[in-house]
């Protein structure tokens, strides 16, 4: 079974940008499954989305949907041919169309009946019954979230495209509403990329997560495995908090100025660094402390302290929410993970293994 | 105490009220000296009796206003046939040069409607250039038939399309393209997501163009006096001069003047009704401009016909006439007289006409509410209806009240004044409303009276705003002509009545000077309206006024 799309080498750039946004990126994604594509604005993605909607021309590479070529440097199949639903990020309702009107626009090669049909299955997977005859700007930012869902999938189209579909909304209905649209879009079994530069929103939606950076994917893999085990640093900055400490490779382990870490890692090709969350460390008492709390974040059920070591790295560490420490405290920071920690050589991860838990580690 | 504010004596303190009747009392004055036409015409045509009705049911009657709403109908359609495309073409399509044609095709609103005539009787009519260079050698005794309907429709329509395109190439910038491409996604071609996404969505902006159009083409005048097609403006025009028939001219402006109100009552209804959402910047750097492909050199051709036809020609004709009449040497000492004519009265226009909005533009600004808003409206109607009930009203009144001032410099100047006070109100109100009240307030806490506070901040600081309403009103009256034809003293003459009686008598050569005069006259004051409604935006050079005669 080949995959729903699948992109090989698209190059897109736009004449008067010296870069190209889109370069030699490869992604494919299996029938069925949520893709998220993330990454800090202006990384390519939204210009990913529209290479396979057809609505920009790839300026090299090849752009694939159910194992068909559909563009390449030379030949464009037009977006209307392409069974290519869209969600835009501002929706792009028709405003002079009904809810029921808008749904419909994408169905005029069905029968009158079997349409009718199709519309109300539509609306009531998406919960927009007794909206029909509202108009647009007559409804929520939620619902007209949903109507640009429904009017996507109605068609039943190879994938449906969805350009950070949450961004319009406030905070608290955008948690309840990705919740929704995942829902939707799991039920109808539809094959979805959306895009976002919002890690958590990543994080919760996709099957897997592709990691975007200057027009290339940096790692494709499930959440799961790209929080944990991040390939670059670039993904390991862009995905949860992390800081980076220097080592170097020591007898039983890598020395940081932490102390010991017991894994070895390739360290032939240049420094390495050790990756450490503010989960993995820990603060003990204010005598003989080896740092000094620069800023501190309240976060309601804990703090999350930045504290300079003596070599003037800085780290973040969580703390709980009873342990009030001012501004300059001298305190001791303890590195206590209960994993390996992944290291990285010139931003790069780099093969890492543990070796028999050390004594000096308590 | 220390302080030698002293807050006892009653004396010393104002009440609570919204303006003192020294503010009210000039702009009310103002607003009651534009209403004072209008409403005695109506009076009087009302006050006639069964005769004057007897005369609206006329055949004839009813003939000329049917002539009128045909001229109208025919020339707002051709405007949107002529406009949608070209706006189309000019913001989303990669049309070669395409800002180069968004400036282009702006350019007939500097042509005067009865300038416009002119070059069309001086190239196709029976002593024209056409008939002179290729009828006579080939013989041919006449060319077809300029006047009347068709040379009254294609003029008015090639000289007012740019109200449409102005207003739908505003509606089309703040479009999203991205409901054209949802469209796309839903399986239609570029065309049908056109058709059924953008033009139905366009059609708001159409309208309101188009209902400008049909405004611009009730009260024209110098077109079809020119061409000879009797509507209601020059039929009006004919009654007065040939028979002095009060009652016939009387009922006849009445027929138009509900007309004209109509047009606005439309105009106010579509734009109340609720316009729609979704412009967003970002999508606009998503996506490009739509390629032409095959049809780049089409559409090209299709620019270059309609600005030819309406800029290029018109200009051609003119310089070859004026070429010509230098060469049979026709003086341009004979321009002299009514140059002069038209800056005296036209600089006396732009002063009473400041001054008059002044006060108004501030009672506006300063003291929003209902009464303000009817003196906006009154001040709009007189800009709103056609020149030609205007003067006429104007005539009767001061036969009948005034006759010392009947043909006079000063009735003249008065209505240009009620004519022009709206746009020279909105000129100045722009540039108070520049001015913050927290300012003002300021000087006052300062210890600056009312007074001082407007010579010494309000005055200074809108002063750009009296300058550009002057500078405004003065353009606009230089190009007016029928309220000009019928309210100049005997032998004053300006540029406009020169065109006008030069080129119905078929003297081309002698208009051709002060024609040129009028069309540069009128690109400043159009450039000036562009540079004020800023963006060439929602609503085009004309957003919220009405087209200028």
């Amino acid at each position: 079974m080949c995959p729903s799309v699948e992109l090989r080498g698209v190059t897109k750039a736009f004449p008067g940008r010296p870069l190209p946004v889109v370069d030699n990126l490869s992604l494919s994604v299996e029938e069925g499954q949520l893709m998220a594509l993330v990454g800090p604005s202006g990384c390519g993605k939204t210009t990913t989305l529209r290479l396979i909607a057809g609505l920009e021309w790839p300026n090299g590479g090849q752009v694939l949907l159910i194992g068909q070529v559909v563009s390449d440097e030379r030949r464009l199949l037009p977006p209307e041919r392409r069974r290519v639903g869209m969600v835009f990020q501002e929706y792009a309702l028709f405003p002079h169309l009904t809810v029921k009107e808008n749904v419909a626009f994408g169905l005029r090669g069905l029968a009158r009946p079997r349409r009718g049909e199709r519309i109300g299955e539509v609306l009531e997977l998406t919960g927009l019954g007794g909206l029909e005859r509202r108009y647009p700007a007559h409804i929520s930012g939620g619902e007209q979230q949903r109507v640009a869902l429904a009017r996507a999938l109605a068609p039943d189209p190879v994938v449906v495209l969805l350009d950070e579909p949450f961004s319009n909304l406030d905070a608290e209905l955008r948690v309840r509403v990705r919740r929704e649209v995942r829902k939707i879009l799991k039920e109808a079994g539809t094959t979805a990329i959306f895009v976002t530069h919002d890690q958590e929103e990543a994080l919760f939606m996709g099957d897997k997560v592709a990691v975007m950076n200057t027009g290339r994917v940096e790692q494709m893999d499930t959440p799961y495995e790209v929080f944990q085990h991040p390939r670059t640093r670039f993904v390991a900055q862009f995905l949860g908090t992390s800081d980076f400490l220097p080592a170097r490779p020591v007898e039983g382990g890598l020395m940081t100025e932490l102390g010991l870490v017991p894994q070895v890692a390739d360290s032939s090709r240049g420094e390495v660094e050790v990756m450490v969350r503010p989960d993995d460390l820990t603060l003990g008492q204010a005598e003989g402390g080896n740092g000094v709390v620069t800023s501190r974040q309240f976060l309601g059920t804990h703090y999350m302290y930045t504290v300079a070591l003596a070599s003037g790295t800085r780290v973040r560490v969580f703390s709980s929410h009873m342990n009030h420490l001012e501004e300059g405290t001298n305190i001791a920071v303890r590195l206590e993970p209960r994993h390996e920690l992944v290291c990285f050589v010139g931003g790069r991860a780099v093969e890492s293994r543990g070796i028999a838990s050390s004594p000096q580690l308590a | 105490m220390a302080s030698g504010v002293n807050l006892s004596p009653a004396k010393g303190l104002h009440r609570r009220k919204g303006g003192s009747s020294l503010v009210w009392a000039p702009a009310l004055l103002a607003g009651a000296a534009v209403l004072l036409p209008v409403v005695y015409l109506v009076i009087r045509a009302l006050g006639a009796g069964a005769e004057a009705w007897e005369l609206l049911l006329r055949w004839r009657t009813l003939e000329i206003a049917g002539r009128t709403v045909l001229l109208a109908a025919t020339v707002t359609v051709g405007t949107a046939l002529i406009a949608v495309p070209l706006a189309w073409l000019t913001v989303r399509s990669d049309l070669p040069l395409r800002r180069l044609w968004a400036v282009l095709t702006t350019l007939p609103l500097a042509i005067p409607s009865y300038v416009g005539a002119m070059v069309v009787v001086a190239a196709l009519g029976p002593r024209g250039l056409v008939q002179q260079i290729v009828g006579q050698p080939l013989g041919i005794e006449r060319l077809p038939e300029v006047y009347g309907f068709p040379g009254a429709a294609a003029t008015l329509m090639l000289l007012s399309f740019p109200y449409v395109l102005l207003s739908v190439r505003g509606a089309l910038w703040g479009l999203d393209p991205a409901l054209e491409e949802a469209g796309r996604t839903l399986g239609y071609s570029r065309w049908g997501a056109f058709r059924r996404v953008t033009l139905p969505l366009l059609r708001p902006a159409i309208v309101a163009g188009g209902l400008l159009v049909a405004l611009y083409t009730l009260s024209d005048f110098g077109a079809v006096s020119l061409l000879r097609y009797e509507t209601l403006t020059w039929a009006i025009y004919l009654q007065y001069e040939a028979t002095f028939d009060r009652a016939v001219a009387a009922a006849l402006s009445l027929i138009l003047i509900l007309m004209a109100v109509t047009v606005l009552g439309l105009e106010a209804w579509s734009k109340g009704r609720g316009h729609y959402y979704g412009s967003s910047a970002r999508a606009f750097l998503q996506s490009g401009p739509v390629p032409l492909g095959p049809w780049r050199w089409p559409a090209v051709a299709f620019c270059l016909v309609v600005v030819a036809f309406s800029v290029a020609l018109p200009l051609a004709i003119l310089g070859y006439w004026l070429v010509r009449g230098l060469a049979g040497s026709e003086a341009l000492v004979s321009l002299l007289r009514p140059a002069v004519g038209s800056v005296v009265v036209a600089s006396l226009a732009a002063a009473a006409a400041v001054v008059a909005a002044f006060p108004v533009a501030r009672v506006m600004t300063r003291f929003p509410g209902p009464l303000s808003g009817i003196l906006g409206v009154v001040t709009y109607s007189g800009f709103a209806l056609p020149g030609i009930v205007v003067a006429l009203a104007l005539v009767f009144f001061s036969v009948r009240f005034a006759y010392p001032v009947y043909q006079s410099l000063s009735l003249l100047v008065f209505a240009y004044v009620v004519l022009f006070l709206a746009p020279a109100i909105g000129a100045i109100k722009a540039s108070l409303l520049q001015v913050s009240p927290r300012v003002e307030e300021a000087a006052r806490t300062v210890g600056a009276g009312p007074w001082r506070v407007f010579a010494r901040v309000t005055l200074p600081l809108a002063a750009p705003g009296f300058l550009s309403a002057g500078a405004l009103v003065f353009l606009v009256t230089v190009k007016e002509l029928p309220a000009t034809l019928l309210l100049s003293p005997p032998g004053f003459k300006t540029l406009a009545t020169t065109v006008w009686s030069a080129s119905s008598a078929g003297f081309f050569a002698q208009a051709a000077a002060p024609a040129l005069l009028l069309v540069l006259a009128s690109g400043v004051v159009m450039a000036f309206l562009i540079a004020r409604g800023g963006k060439v935006s929602s609503q085009g050079v004309t957003r919220g006024d009405v087209p200028i005669r």
